[in-house]
């Protein structure tokens, strides 16, 4: 509990028979950046949604800034959740001005705000003429009014095309950059890998799994080599030491190493066992093929 | 109080339909009684049309055209703010924003509630001009004869502005909220009273229904004009008394409210 900003204590939830959250325990601390990753129905929105009073648990509790602001403690969080939720007949500096009444801002800076997520030029456009990328950027604006001590996104990229995701990726490392406390949920565990420090695998309305992005990595060294022979290779290379794994991957071959094997030693013992390897790459294992181990791990 | 009803300015000073539904109400409620000049001849029991326009009458038929326009815009009014609220998704977005759904609640009853005031004073002003331009040298006491008539005004307003919102928060979809809106009021209710009630249960009984007390604060004028005995014809009241109606309309309000924040934190948004 120390230096916790929200603590979640067994949380549940049930949709008629549908269980989504089964007993939830997180701890989120200050200073990090936190991916909540999840298949859907997994119960990140739920979560949220509870944390930020927009749904009621049926059992379990939470609480924020350890009660420091009592009832008035989501107006020290910027969040968005699902999508960008504003007036459509109302313009980007109108919206925003109701946020910050809401959140009793006394000085709230639009203008920084707007010009983090390049639409202060757009700024006096009615929010209906915006497309999905601006809205969704405007939700960021509006969640950042006020400098809150935790942002919440939730799937910020979702329906992007590809150059709306690189912008709000952008954005987001640029946040990340300032020290604040994100959770953002995500779907794109690239994303997740390149912004967040630690991350949150939920499954099932389960943790699965809660750490640093380090931690939660497999730490094994991963090596892709190709050759003429991949099933010969395979059933020899089992049998060098440090090597954990071999399986065969379309035109290659996948070993799972310990950490001290070098490339030079595989290659070398390929050899003395007559096979001749024509690639040999280091691979970096990814956020993406850690989390579809643990949620298939899971589910068997 | 301030904190609340400056929400909902910001939300509503650039919005069309609240705009469109206040100039409508500015010209209709004084437009709608210059009907009164093109009625000629009167029907027999009335003596002229100048009781659309003098004191002391004319309290009651501006009263009776600010009903309908009440029904028409303050209700419709009531039941947009809510659903639209609910269709944008800022209900949910405010509320994750630091709102409490409480709060929520007040600020819309807050706003309605200060768009009745200015409807009520609205309504005294025009009825006071009306009735000086006919009748410039008519005596203030004369004029306010029936000061219960502005308090029934009040009422009737907030009535249907409160039923608005308590539908927008039971129904939560605009569609659905207006029809059932207008069908509730002008069928259903009246369908379970003369069908249901007065047949099966007490002839005089389904006077007390809600919305036909609402409307009973401000009824047609010639009902009043109408001798005692066609009043209580065949045993049953036609009209709801004020000293019931007043009290009624009242506890009728509170319940509404009650059952909008009794939606609000029930369910999840």
């Amino acid at each position: 509990m120390e230096d916790s900003l929200l603590h979640i204590e067994n949380l549940t939830k049930s949709y008629g028979k549908i269980k989504a959250l089964k007993g939830l325990d997180i701890e989120i601390r200050p200073g990090k950046v936190y991916g909540l990753l999840g298949p859907n129905g997994s119960g990140k929105s739920t979560t949220l949604g509870i944390v930020l009073d927009i749904i009621e648990s049926d059992q379990g509790q939470f609480n924020w800034f350890k009660n420091k602001y009592g009832q008035e403690y989501r107006k020290h969080i910027g969040a968005t959740l699902e999508t960008p939720n504003f007036f459509p007949y109302l313009d980007a500096m109108d919206n925003l001005e109701i946020v910050a009444h809401i959140k009793q801002i006394e000085s709230p800076d639009y203008t920084s705000a707007l010009k983090l997520v390049n639409l202060y030029e757009r700024r006096n456009s009615p929010f209906k003429t915006y497309s999905f990328g601006m809205r969704q950027r405007l939700a960021i604006a509006a969640a950042l009014l006020g400098d809150p001590e935790v942002v919440i996104f939730d799937e910020p990229t979702n329906g992007l095309d590809p150059q709306g995701i690189a912008e709000i990726r952008e954005i987001l490392i640029k946040i990340s950059m300032t020290g604040k406390t994100i959770f953002m949920a995500s779907h794109i565990l690239d994303e997740v890998e390149k912004i967040c420090s630690d991350v949150i695998i939920l499954n099932k309305g389960k943790l699965l799994a809660q750490g640093t992005v380090g931690s939660v990595m497999d730490t094994n060294l991963i090596i892709e080599i190709s050759c003429d022979e991949l099933e010969k290779a395979q059933s020899i290379l089992l049998h060098m030491p440090g090597i954990k794994s071999a399986e065969i991957a379309g035109q290659h071959l996948i070993l799972s190493c310990e950490q001290d094997i070098k490339t030079s030693m595989i290659n070398k013992y390929a050899f003395e066992q007559g096979i001749l390897l024509s690639s040999l790459n280091i691979k970096k294992t990814r956020l993406e093929d850690e989390f579809l181990e643990i949620v298939k791990e899971h589910n068997s | 109080m301030e904190y609340l009803l400056k929400l909902e300015w910001l939300k509503n000073r650039k919005n069309t339909v609240f705009i469109l539904i206040c100039i409508s109400y500015l010209v209709m409620l004084p437009g709608t009684m210059m009907i009164g000049k093109s009625v000629n001849p009167m029907p027999p029991v009335l003596p002229g049309n100048f009781i659309f326009f003098e004191f002391p009458t004319n309290w009651d038929f501006f009263a009776y055209a600010g009903s309908w326009l009440a029904f028409f815009m303050f209700g419709f009014f009531a039941v947009y703010t809510v659903t639209a609220e609910y269709s944008f998704k800022t209900l949910r977005q405010s509320i994750i924003n630091g709102l409490q759904r409480n709060q929520f609640v007040s600020a819309k009853l807050l706003f309605i509630l200060m768009m009745c005031v200015g409807a009520t004073l609205y309504y005294v002003l025009c009825v006071l001009a009306c009735g000086y331009i006919h009748e410039p040298h008519t005596k203030l006491d004369f004029a306010f004869d029936q000061p219960l008539i502005i308090l029934k005004f009040f009422l009737m307003n907030i009535s249907y502005g409160v039923f608005g919102l308590l539908l927008g928060f039971l129904l939560r979809r605009s569609g659905l909220a207006l029809f059932t809106y207008m069908i509730y009021i002008m069928m259903l209710e009246p369908f379970i009273r003369w069908v249901l009630v007065q047949k099966y249960i007490h002839k005089s009984a389904h006077i007390y229904f809600p919305m036909n007390v609402f409307e009973d604060l401000t009824p047609l004028p010639f009902y009043r004009m109408m001798p005692e005995q066609f009043k209580t014809a065949g045993g049953a009241m036609a009209l709801v008394p004020d000293h019931i109606s007043i009290p009624l309309s009242i506890g009728y309000i509170f319940v509404f409210i009650w059952g909008m924040y009794y939606l609000i934190n029930k369910r999840d948004l």
